[in-house]
């Protein structure tokens, strides 16, 4: 044995749980930002009177959705220091998450404004509502529901995609995994806690998101 | 006499198609005019270009003296004048019908929940559903959901009713409690224009017929002249075939 290899201790349990709050921070402030941005950039995206402001939210939500989030962070981090800007990695990862997570959001709240028959716009409009009206009044209400599914789909997907910011040097959960595995030479139990963890993280999120679904689910439940 | 609504050679196009052909109609107020002839032949269209869910590409619309065109007049204030009842109902489906009701008494007139609740309350009571308040549209017949949709249109207090194949989408049985409570908001003197293919009905609540073939109206007339005496050959095929 070499001299650097120690086994899996207490220390490195803590040092995971440690990471996994930092990987719990980094999924909820994209998810909290993601859903600010998503919320913009679907109503944009969908917005009649514009070509430029649908062109210009169908542009940012095409771009997060056809390049890899590990390549985003990467030349948001890198790019951001050639304007002499100085950011830590976590707030650049966490910045980079948001936005792609606002992408696919906004993707999802697009889709649901459109799914909503177009006749709704109609009988509302014909009784005098101003677009925001309709859209607060009539549509919204309805796509709420329907984006609950594929958004909490996401979200899940988005708690594991933290992991790959750590392409920045930045030590979540599974860059905290890999230390310490190439430290204790015990890759099947420390990827094991690794990916109880991640369970735990994201299985709420889908009981949470199933909640949701059957409170919205009025006519189910009665 | 005053004109609740003039058309002045209005064309239409959808795309490549002229749907609309030169139309002109004058609607004098507190007159119904119901609209019939074959499928196809621009009287939905025509209908909704009065509220301007559709545009026109030339020609004009006026309506109570005001031209609906957005670079003159305002169309949202125009649209609270006009009330639009649809062959699909399209009511809001995550509203009971009484929210159905208040929900652009309170957006659009501003009306305090309370008052508008009392209004839309007022309002379904017309139509004959006060006892169906709460109930969502999806747990309504079609007729009663299209009742609402009457009530919601009438909340808003319109000068003019458009009212489109209103019932087209009912079961026969269903068709008379509708109809039913136009005929008793036409006799209260509500300007209104009806396409319909009932003849019984257009018969029953017109002052004039309007006979609408390949995107022009060929006659207008009192329901019994035009009925008895078609001026156009092809409206007197239409009238032929539909009242066998």
């Amino acid at each position: 044995m070499v001299e650097w290899v120690s086994s899996f201790t207490a220390k490195d349990l803590i040092f995971l749980l440690k990471a996994m709050m930092i990987t719990l921070q980094l999924f909820g402030s994209a998810l909290g930002l993601g859903l600010i941005v998503g919320f913009f950039a679907g109503i944009m995206r969908t917005y009649p009177r514009s070509v430029v402001v649908r062109k210009l939210a169908s542009f940012y939500i095409e771009f997060f959705r056809s390049t890899p989030i590990m390549l985003q962070v990467i030349v948001f981090y890198f790019g951001i220091s050639l304007f002499g800007l100085e950011l830590s990695r976590g707030v650049v990862a966490a910045a980079g998450l948001s936005l792609y997570a606002g992408a696919y959001l906004g993707e999802i709240l697009r889709a649901g404004i459109e799914s909503v028959d177009r006749r709704q716009w109609q009988a509302a409009a014909s009784l005098g509502m101003s677009y925001p009206q309709i859209m607060r009044g009539v549509i919204l209400p309805q796509v709420v529901k329907i984006c609950i599914p594929p958004s909490i789909n996401f979200l899940v997907s988005l708690a594991k995609a933290t992991s790959l910011v750590s392409v920045l040097g930045y030590i979540e959960l599974t860059r905290a995994g890999r230390l310490i595995v190439e430290r204790t030479y015990q890759p099947f139990l420390v990827w094991g806690i690794v990916m109880a963890i991640y369970f735990l993280i994201c299985y709420p999120i889908t009981i949470g998101g199933r909640r949701l679904e059957m409170r919205f689910q009025r006519k189910e439940v009665r | 006499m005053a004109e609740m609504v003039r058309i002045e050679k209005v064309h239409k196009y959808f795309g490549k198609l002229h749907v609309l052909r030169d139309v002109s109609l004058k609607v004098e107020k507190s007159s119904v005019v119901t609209i019939i002839g074959p499928s196809g032949s621009g009287k939905s269209t025509l209908l909704r270009c009065i509220n301007y869910l559709e545009k026109i590409d030339s020609g004009e619309i006026w309506v109570d003296g005001k031209l609906v065109d957005p670079k003159v007049s305002n169309i949202r204030a125009l649209r609270q004048e006009i009330g639009f009842v649809f062959q699909s109902f399209n009511l809001f489906p995550h509203l009971t019908a009484m929210n159905n009701v208040a929900l652009a008494l309170r957006k659009v007139k501003r009306l305090s929940r309370a008052q508008a609740l009392e209004m839309a309350e007022d309002s379904l009571a017309r139509v004959g559903l006060d006892d169906k308040l709460d109930s969502y549209p999806d747990e309504l017949s079609g007729g009663q959901q299209q009742r609402v949709a009457i009530a919601r249109s009438l909340a808003m207090t319109p000068k003019l009713m458009l009212l489109d194949e209103i019932t087209s989408a009912l079961d026969p049985e269903l068709i008379a409690e509708v109809l039913n409570v136009i005929q008793r908001v036409a006799t209260e003197g509500m300007t209104m224009v009806i396409v319909t293919h009932e003849m019984g009905f257009a018969k029953e609540i017109a002052s004039q017929i309007a006979f609408m073939c390949s995107g022009d109206i060929l006659e207008m007339a009192p329901p019994k002249e035009l009925l008895a005496q078609p001026q156009t050959k092809e409206c007197e095929k239409f009238v032929k075939a539909v009242l066998q």
